[in-house]
């Protein structure tokens, strides 16, 4: 049986900056699923089960934060963990995210090599369970 | 050659030979207009620019007091002046202290007290009139600048989105063209070249967007916040990141700490940072503290204590100025950022702003092993 790669879902509603986004999940050697929306992100966690997930806050269709509480709520998805990548530096966004345990806040821009290294780190902490 | 007069007054007396006085007297200094019929007053004032009224307060069917009165209700800016003899004295004071009336003369009067009495009459309109226009004006300003206000907040808001997004596509991009196995050095050179750009562009849009954030900042809404329930909301919301680190985090109130009038929002924020900043500059199992106490003045003391890397003395007050990133990356805890990547940049900055609005202060004390942060707040 082949070992698969660990999945990274990347949400985030710019189309180039999911794809860069995915360049670098890529470039450290994990899977791609992108969603550029809420409910497909939703969608994208009922069908895989992606070792963490990279979320912007501010979509569409629902507040990232938003996401993030359903995806806790989820019994068999609470554990995943979240990243959230985003350009609202607002200490209140941070308090309520830090409140639903995400793993990192990051904001936009930001530094490729400390992506890489929150990707690679995240990653190898979920897997390693 | 004579001028047109400014002001136009309305004089109202039963006795046309009184009338015919009154306007030979003032028709060089405004425009007089008369009736012997009080009946006909609200009709002429409909249809002139009247400024000033002037009426005998005994008149047939209507006293003088009763009609200025009507003329205050429709016309509340026009001067209103009494004549009368002494006899009605009483009926007079008592309608100047109700309002009817701004100035009475009694009769007879000189010529000139009568002109003198007109012409301050004018002035009054006047003042009057500049102060109904300079509030007006006001107030439209004012209503401008909170248009403004809530205009500069959804501004910031869209451009901070709008510059950022941008930026972070330029930037890793170039940086994932360079990570090519391939590149000829020209090739290499030129994007090392967009890439610096790009970080230049994107340290002004910071700077830009932190400016414009403060001045938004700058309102402080102060009700009056239990302190107990403050201080237990800033652990548990700093709880995820300590654990996260295994470091330990305790809560020493010194007594029940009762309430304080501040900007609830702001302080948490403040605290929140003080505590995240030492968790950045704390190793992986230390200790970070928070103290809260009462003053003797009625205000409130914090300290926040890690046993963390510690701060050089020089920097200690440098540490709140915004920008601030003097600090050695290898005093990272663990090489490594955590939660709050942005680092002494914006948020200590943020924290003596927030205290200052309060009045209050925050200063630092530092060695290697014991770094104390202390916040005081004055009662209001």
């Amino acid at each position: 049986m082949v070992a698969l790669a660990p999945e990274v879902l990347v949400v985030e509603d710019d189309p180039d900056m999911n794809q860069m986004l995915g360049a670098y999940v890529t470039l450290a050697g994990y899977g791609y699923l992108p969603a550029l929306d809420g409910q497909s992100a939703l969608a994208t966690l009922r069908s895989h089960r992606p070792a963490m997930v990279l979320l912007d806050l501010m979509l569409p269709d629902l507040d990232g934060l938003e996401l993030c509480k359903l995806l806790r709520a989820d019994f068999s998805r609470r554990d995943t963990p979240v990243v959230i990548l985003t350009a609202r530096d607002e200490p209140e966004a941070r308090r309520r995210a830090a409140a639903l345990s995400v793993q990192e806040y990051l904001t936009k821009p930001f530094d490729p090599d400390v992506l890489l290294s929150v990707l690679r780190r995240t990653v190898s902490d979920a897997v390693r369970g | 050659m004579p001028t047109v007069p400014k002001h136009t007054v309305l004089v109202i007396d039963d006795e046309p030979d009184m009338l015919q006085s009154v306007r030979d007297l003032l028709r060089f200094d405004v425009e007089v207009l008369t009736t012997t019929c009080p009946t006909e007053v609200l009709a002429i004032l409909a249809s002139r620019d009247v400024h000033v009224v002037m009426t005998d307060q005994r008149m047939p069917e209507v006293s003088g007091v009763e009609l200025l009165e009507q003329v205050r209700q429709t016309h509340p800016d026009i001067v209103r002046i009494l004549f009368t003899g002494y006899t009605d004295l009483s009926t007079v004071i008592d309608a100047i202290n109700r309002g009817a009336v701004h100035r009475y003369l009694t009769k007879p009067w000189a010529p000139t007290e009568l002109q003198s009495v007109i012409r301050q009459a004018c002035e009054r309109y006047e003042l009057t009139l500049d102060r109904r226009n300079l509030i007006e004006a006001l107030r439209e300003k004012n209503l401008a600048l909170q248009r403004a206000d809530v205009l500069k907040t959804e501004f910031i808001r869209v451009m901070a989105h709008e510059l950022r997004t941008p930026i972070t596509l330029q930037l890793g991009l170039t940086q994932l063209a360079l990570r090519a196995d391939v590149l000829s050095t020209d090739t290499r050179e030129r994007l090392e070249r967009i890439e610096s750009a790009a970080r230049r562009l994107s340290n002004r849009a910071e700077q830009l967007l932190l400016l414009l954030h403060r001045e938004d900042f700058a309102q402080l809404r102060r009700s009056p916040v239990d302190l107990d329930t403050l201080f237990s909301t800033v652990i548990d919301d700093l709880r995820p990141f300590t654990n996260r680190r295994c470091q330990s985090l305790s809560l020493d109130l010194r007594g029940p700490l009762g309430e304080l009038s501040v900007d609830s929002a702001k302080i948490q924020d403040a605290l929140v940072q003080l505590l995240l900043n030492a968790v950045k500059f704390t190793h992986d199992g230390g200790h970070i503290g928070l103290m809260a106490e009462r003053t003797v003045d009625g205000g409130l003391s914090v300290e926040v204590s890690d046993d963390g890397v510690g701060v050089p003395t020089e920097d200690l007050e440098a540490l709140f100025e915004p920008f601030f990133t003097g600090h050695d990356t290898e005093h990272h805890s663990s090489g490594e950022f955590t939660f709050g990547a942005k680092g002494l940049g914006l948020g200590l900055s943020l924290v003596r702003t927030f205290v200052s609005l309060h009045g209050g202060k925050v200063w630092a004390n530092s060695q290697p092993g014991r770094t104390v942060f202390t916040l005081t707040l004055p009662k209001v």
